[in-house]
């Protein structure tokens, strides 16, 4: 079975390939594609954030006497990425190329480095505390 | 890994970094405009004094400069430790690398070389500091992966680097006899650039690349493997004198580099990001630059041993010192200066939101800190530099121009990194007021 980190990695992955996706279409004036692209992404953005970490993981590792800290600090920037993603649904529905484009570089790296946190410290900690809950992401 | 003490909000408050990336900039214009003042005479020699003087002030003036400041920002958000000793530790590496550097080279440009007697103090200080702070946060059992992995030998190759650098100086400043130019001179560039730079850009590319641009990551065995390799072909040149040793370890280390770079250029290819991307512009001409220079430094090598050091040679030298500088070095680090300014920028001021979400819609983003199209001049100004000083390896009469656009390139980093801290504190300012009110 894979471990949370394998799971979740390729989950962020993924995230990343469908955010790909919708920028392509906005830098190509393509707004109906991108529309389309975007709800994938959205759907998925929110899947992960929401009920992966936020609803299953989190409250597991914290019922397991994980660092409290950290899980606190992931909230928070959630909580960022979330305004952040509002933002560019905003630019999207108005269809301005250059805020949606400089919005979404500045999601894209707020989204590695917290990714880079919960890949290199936050999950491998998860692996050896709750490492059964692999089997229900 | 050990939990104690981790935490995930490491990161250091912005003038940290800051302070290094904004002088940057100017030690790279002073490079330009001492080149500019010299005229032809600096390229007549890789080891005229004056051209000693302009390669200090890029490599640790603009390179190094970066590159630490850059770790200070980097190391905590991979491994979830702050560097020890905070904004003391900062400041003192700082203030001796920046009057260390400035009198290295000044000791050069006036051929004074007691003023190396106050400059080596100063940069032993800095780097000394600067590596027991490192080695003190890397002896606690940290994350990190393959790019931790990579800046430990990164880390070891710049102690070697300073090492040879102070034995040189300290003979220039007439404390020991001057070794022969080749052997501890060519050692220390091999350290500080094959060594040193390369480790480090190769530690940090395995989190960025596949991160900002979405490519595929590195094979894991190569990202293991190729620092290793590097590593042990720099020994091997350091201390194994016999002819064949050094012919194989100096076609290991440029093997290493071609590999690397090709793989990088290969991920690259391969983004999902396909968006016009200024740094990825700048990852491909560094790529391309560090595979000709590897290529380059074995047809110097067996050129010199086939026909001995011939005019001809000494232009390689110094075509081959401009590539690695100037093509690799220098891209790769105006690329990720042109990411990571606005994006701390942003993040410091997201910060200072916290309290009031309502306020984030108002910040300014990353397009609005630096804009695309000043990071498009920015490279094209770079690319055109570097084809100059090419050309001005070759011929002299490019060295007018060559000076001219390296001066531009740099001033307009100092312009848009300026800029973005102006854009950061009017921003700031408008936080604090609508807070306080």
């Amino acid at each position: 079975m894979p471990s949370i980190s394998a799971i979740m990695q390729d989950n962020h992955r993924h995230c990343d390939e469908l955010y790909a996706t919708v920028e392509e279409a906005v830098a190509n004036g393509d707004w109906d594609g991108a529309e389309r692209s975007w709800q994938a992404f959205s759907a998925e953005f929110h899947a992960h954030v929401d009920q992966r970490e936020e609803g299953q993981l989190f409250p597991a590792l914290e019922a397991a006497n994980g660092p409290a800290g950290p899980v606190a600090v992931m909230r928070s920037e959630h909580e960022q990425m979330r305004a952040l993603v509002n933002q560019l649904q905003q630019s999207l529905t108005v269809r301005d190329r250059e805020e949606f484009l400089g919005l979404g570089e500045t999601l894209m790296l707020l989204t590695q480095q917290h990714n880079m946190k919960e890949e290199n410290i936050l999950y491998p900690i998860m692996d050896q505390l709750i490492g059964e809950q692999a089997g229900e992401l | 890994m050990r939990m104690q003490g981790l935490s995930l909000e490491t990161i250091p408050p912005i003038h940290i970094p800051f302070r290094f990336f904004l002088s940057a900039p100017w030690m790279g214009l002073l490079a330009g405009l001492a080149l500019l003042w010299s005229g032809t005479g600096a390229f007549s020699s890789p080891w005229t004094p004056t051209l000693l003087g302009i390669t200090h002030l890029l490599t640790l003036g603009f390179m190094a400069m970066v590159m630490l400041g850059a770790m200070f920002q980097l190391v905590p958000v991979i491994s979830g430790r702050l560097i020890p000793g905070g904004a003391t530790v900062a400041t003192l590496v700082y203030s001796c690398l920046l009057v260390g550097l400035l009198l290295l080279s000044f000791g050069f440009f006036s051929t004074n070389y007691s003023f190396f007697m106050v400059a080596m103090p100063l940069l032993a200080a800095a780097f000394t500091i600067f590596l027991l702070a490192l080695a003190w946060l890397m002896m606690r059992g940290i994350g990190g992966g393959d790019s931790i992995f990579g800046m430990r030998f990164a880390a070891m190759s710049l102690l070697i680097a300073v090492l040879l650098g102070l034995l040189r100086a300290g003979a220039y400043a007439g404390l020991a006899p001057l070794p022969g130019m080749n052997d501890t001179a060519n050692i220390h560039i091999a350290w500080g650039l094959g060594g040193w730079t390369l480790l480090l850009v190769m530690a940090a590319s395995y989190q960025v690349i596949p991160m900002f641009h979405v490519t595929p990551s590195y094979p894991v065995a190569l990202a293991r493997a190729l620092p290793v390799a590097v590593f042990l072909s720099l020994l091997a040149l350091t201390l194994v004198e016999l002819p064949v040793v050094q012919g194989l370890a100096l076609a290991c280390l440029s093997a290493s580099a071609v590999i690397y770079a090709l793989t990088t250029i290969y991920l690259l290819n391969r983004r999902k990001r396909k968006i016009a991307d200024i740094t990825a512009r700048y990852w491909r001409l560094s790529m391309t630059c560090l595979s000709l220079a590897a290529l380059l430094t074995l047809v110097t090598y067996f050129k010199a041993i086939r026909s001995g050091v011939d005019a001809l040679q000494l232009q390689l030298y110094i075509g081959l010192g401009i590539l690695l500088i100037y093509g690799f070095a220098i891209s790769v680090i105006q690329g990720m200066l042109q990411k990571i300014v606005p994006f701390l920028c942003y993040l410091h001021l997201q910060r200072r939101c916290l309290a009031n979400l309502q306020l984030l819609k108002a910040l300014p983003h990353m397009g609005n800190i630096i804009p695309a199209a000043h990071s498009r001049w920015q490279f094209h100004l770079h690319l055109g530099a570097l084809i100059l000083l090419l050309a001005a390896a070759v011929n002299s009469l490019f060295c007018w121009p060559a000076a001219l656009l390296m001066s531009a390139d740099f001033a307009w980093l100092a312009y848009t990194l300026s800029r973005a801290v102006s854009v950061y504190r009017k921003s700031m300012m408008e936080i604090e007021t609508t807070q306080s009110s």
